[in-house]
């Protein structure tokens, strides 16, 4: 069951329209609690998350709508954020 | 003669010379360093750059007449009679002859506005043995201000095995760095006003070493190339500065966004991140309403006709209180007020006859406790979203007044969709990364409004000379925190040209240098002017940094320590610092 408190608002509507669940469409950031469990390792490697040292608090990765429902659920995951593609700032107006 | 290694605008000038006599070279006088000497005795002579190699002996030249200024150096100065560049190209040890331009130095104006020669000569600082890091657009490896200082390019664009940060893209050392290359030139220029090394239009820190990710833009692989960066330079034991000249506002404008954050993790003694405040000045992305306990209020934005594919609306207000929200197309259509939904999916799609709209009302933010909504205006597919002016409908259902802050998004180059009515706000548009409480972050000022374009036409931009460039976005935060941090030139600055872009020639000054504006120039100003400050101290930490800037910033006609939305401690002073 996906835990929805846990997408932001961004991340909750792009799932909506999500047509394939198994395609990693979704760059995301991945907040976590401070744990030592290496099941949050395991678990973020095994969705192929750039773990680095797997000390950081907060991963980044691109997920399938399945993985991030997925992660929702996991309780060392505090919340998940959808990454955006930010502008250049020349050529003002 | 070596046609290859002569810049086309002084192969132009010497073939109308071969064909017209001194009369052909008339047309240059403005935009080369030509000196036809019509009805002079005196041969037709030209001042030109050559590139060569840092040792080259040139003496035997002076045979042909050519005056090099320099006995060594990988780029120096020269006069010579027009008929001498053929000798000058074939000489092997010149790589490139370039021409001097008579405007350039009137244009190269913003380090001597805040005193950058002067610090530099005094403190003898010029960045060696610092990193600038830059994510942006790439560079052109090839450029001869940034020769043998490109440490390693990180391709996240290129397919590969990626690096430890991030699974994806390449990475480039030495003699691979060619295979990337910036296209949109953005980065390039950054990178040149950051380090490029010229005698003309040099940077800020033309002895600091270059560390570069040219990114996808995507927020999550900005925080990957940053941390990238910072592991590079405690890998060799140095200290670091990041520049982003780059910026959204799908955040909730207070630094708790997750770049943000992260930023504020990866910051520390010797390792910076300089962020751009932004370009919305001008442009009502902002709205803000004190929407009363129990009532209803309307916000009008417009979305232009036949552009737009993707508009939406980020809209954040306190988690104590309790918001309904409606959207109203320009056919007055209406989807149903949507609260704030506690349990499952928060997001509801509404169909309209001529519009989609998604709204999304999760439950207080789990970083910064605030309620927030995201509303989704959309067509279908292929089509562009129906133009005219929609409204957003507010209702308080909560016991006290609440205030709400809303930016627009859409999926242009730069900001289309726009607020009208009493509800725009001139204020708070500063994003993340800008919004990062351990960033640098920087407003842009104008010390150049006119050069001379590559053909010789004079262009003028509609900004005020030495004034905080009205584009600049104004803070503060969200939270009242006080952004920008300082004020730096960035309008008009003339730095780096990529050779695999394609600006407009009316940006051109010439075919290696360009002339731009932005927060996006004004913050690796301020970059290097850190890496300036962290050769002298790598120990030196973000708040080290702040105070240091802060104390040799000045509001003109205020005093200083005085704080502004817009120019936050004002426009930096490099003289004592």
């Amino acid at each position: 069951m996906t835990d929805y408190k846990k997408l932001d608002a961004a991340l909750a509507t792009a799932l909506e329209s999500a047509q394939d669940s198994e395609a990693p469409l979704f760059s995301v950031f991945i907040h976590t609690e401070p744990t030592s469990d290496k099941a949050k390792v395991a678990f973020l490697e095994k969705l192929g998350v750039n773990i680095g040292s797997g000390e950081q608090l907060i991963f980044t990765g691109t997920l399938s709508a399945h993985a991030v429902r997925e992660l929702s659920e996991q309780p060392w995951v505090r919340y998940l954020k959808l990454s955006r593609k930010l502008r250049l700032l020349n050529d003002p107006k | 003669m070596r046609h290859e290694k002569i810049a086309p605008q002084l192969m132009v000038a010497l073939e109308n010379y071969q064909e017209e006599g001194r009369a052909g070279l008339i047309r240059h006088m403005r935009s080369l360093g030509v000196i036809p000497s019509v009805g002079s005795p005196k041969p037709a002579r030209a001042v030109v750059f050559i590139h060569c190699e840092e040792q080259a002996r040139l003496d035997s030249l002076a045979q042909y007449g050519i005056r090099v200024n320099q006995p060594r150096g990988r780029i120096r100065t020269a006069f010579l009679p027009i008929e001498s560049i053929g000798p000058l190209s074939d000489d092997p040890a010149v790589e490139r002859i370039i021409s001097s331009h008579y405007l350039r130095l009137r244009m190269d104006v913003a380090p001597g506005k805040v005193h950058i020669p002067e610090f530099r000569r005094n403190s003898r600082l010029s960045g060696k043995g610092v990193i600038i890091g830059i994510v942006d657009t790439g560079i052109d490896p090839n450029h001869p201000v940034f020769l043998g200082r490109i440490l390693r390019i990180w391709d996240q664009t290129l397919t590969g095995p990626g690096v430890a940060e991030g699974g994806y893209g390449l990475e480039l050392i030495g003699a691979q760095l060619t295979a990337s290359r910036d296209r949109e030139g953005h980065g390039t220029h950054v990178a040149g006003i950051a380090a490029g090394f010229d005698p003309v239009f040099g940077g800020i820190a033309p002895g600091a070493d270059l560390v570069i990710v040219k990114s996808d833009l995507q927020d999550a692989h900005i925080a990957d190339g940053i941390r990238y960066i910072f592991r590079i330079a405690h890998d060799l034991g140095r200290a670091a500065v990041v520049n982003l000249s780059l910026g959204g506002h799908y955040d909730a404008h207070d630094g708790s966004d997750s770049l943000s954050q992260i930023i504020d993790m990866e910051s520390g003694e010797g390792r910076i991140v300089c962020c751009a405040a932004g370009n919305e000045g001008n442009d009502n992305i902002h709205a803000q309403g004190i929407i009363p306990a129990g009532a209803l209020r309307t916000i009008r934005f417009r979305i232009p006709t036949g552009m737009v594919h993707l508009a939406a609306l980020n809209g954040w207000y306190p988690g104590v209180n309790s918001l309904e929200v409606s959207i109203r197309t320009p056919g007055k259509f209406v989807t149903p007020f949507q609260g704030v939904i506690s349990s499952g999916s928060y997001v509801r799609t509404y169909t309209l006859p001529d519009a989609r709209i998604r709204i999304a009302t999760p439950g207080p933010d789990p970083a910064n406790g605030d309620h927030n909504f995201f509303i989704e205006m959309g067509a279908p597919p292929g089509l562009p979203v129906r133009g005219g002016t929609w409204q957003l409908r507010v209702r308080n259902i909560s016991a006290t007044d609440a205030r709400l802050d809303i930016w627009t998004l859409d999926d242009q180059i730069s900001p289309e969709v726009v607020f009208t009515g009493a509800s725009v706000k001139d204020s708070m548009k500063i994003g993340s990364p800008g919004a990062a409480a351990g960033a640098i972050t920087v407003a842009s000022y104008t010390t150049k409004v006119q050069w001379t374009d590559i053909d010789g036409h004079v262009r003028t931009v509609g900004l005020v000379l030495d004034d905080i460039s009205d584009f600049s976005s104004e803070g503060p935060l969200r939270n009242g925190k006080q952004k920008p941090d300082v004020t730096a030139p960035g309008a008009m600055i003339v730095s780096c040209l990529s050779a695999d872009s394609q600006p407009s020639r009316a940006e051109m000054v010439n075919p290696s240098f360009l002339a731009m504006a932005g927060t996006s120039m004004a913050t690796p100003f301020i970059a290097g002017i850190v890496a300036l400050l962290l050769e002298r101290d790598p120990k030196l930490g973000p708040q080290d940094i702040k105070t240091l800037l802060r104390a040799h910033s000045l509001i003109p006609g205020q005093s200083a320590g005085t704080f502004d939305p817009k120019w936050g401690f004002g426009l930096i002073d490099a003289l004592g610092l």
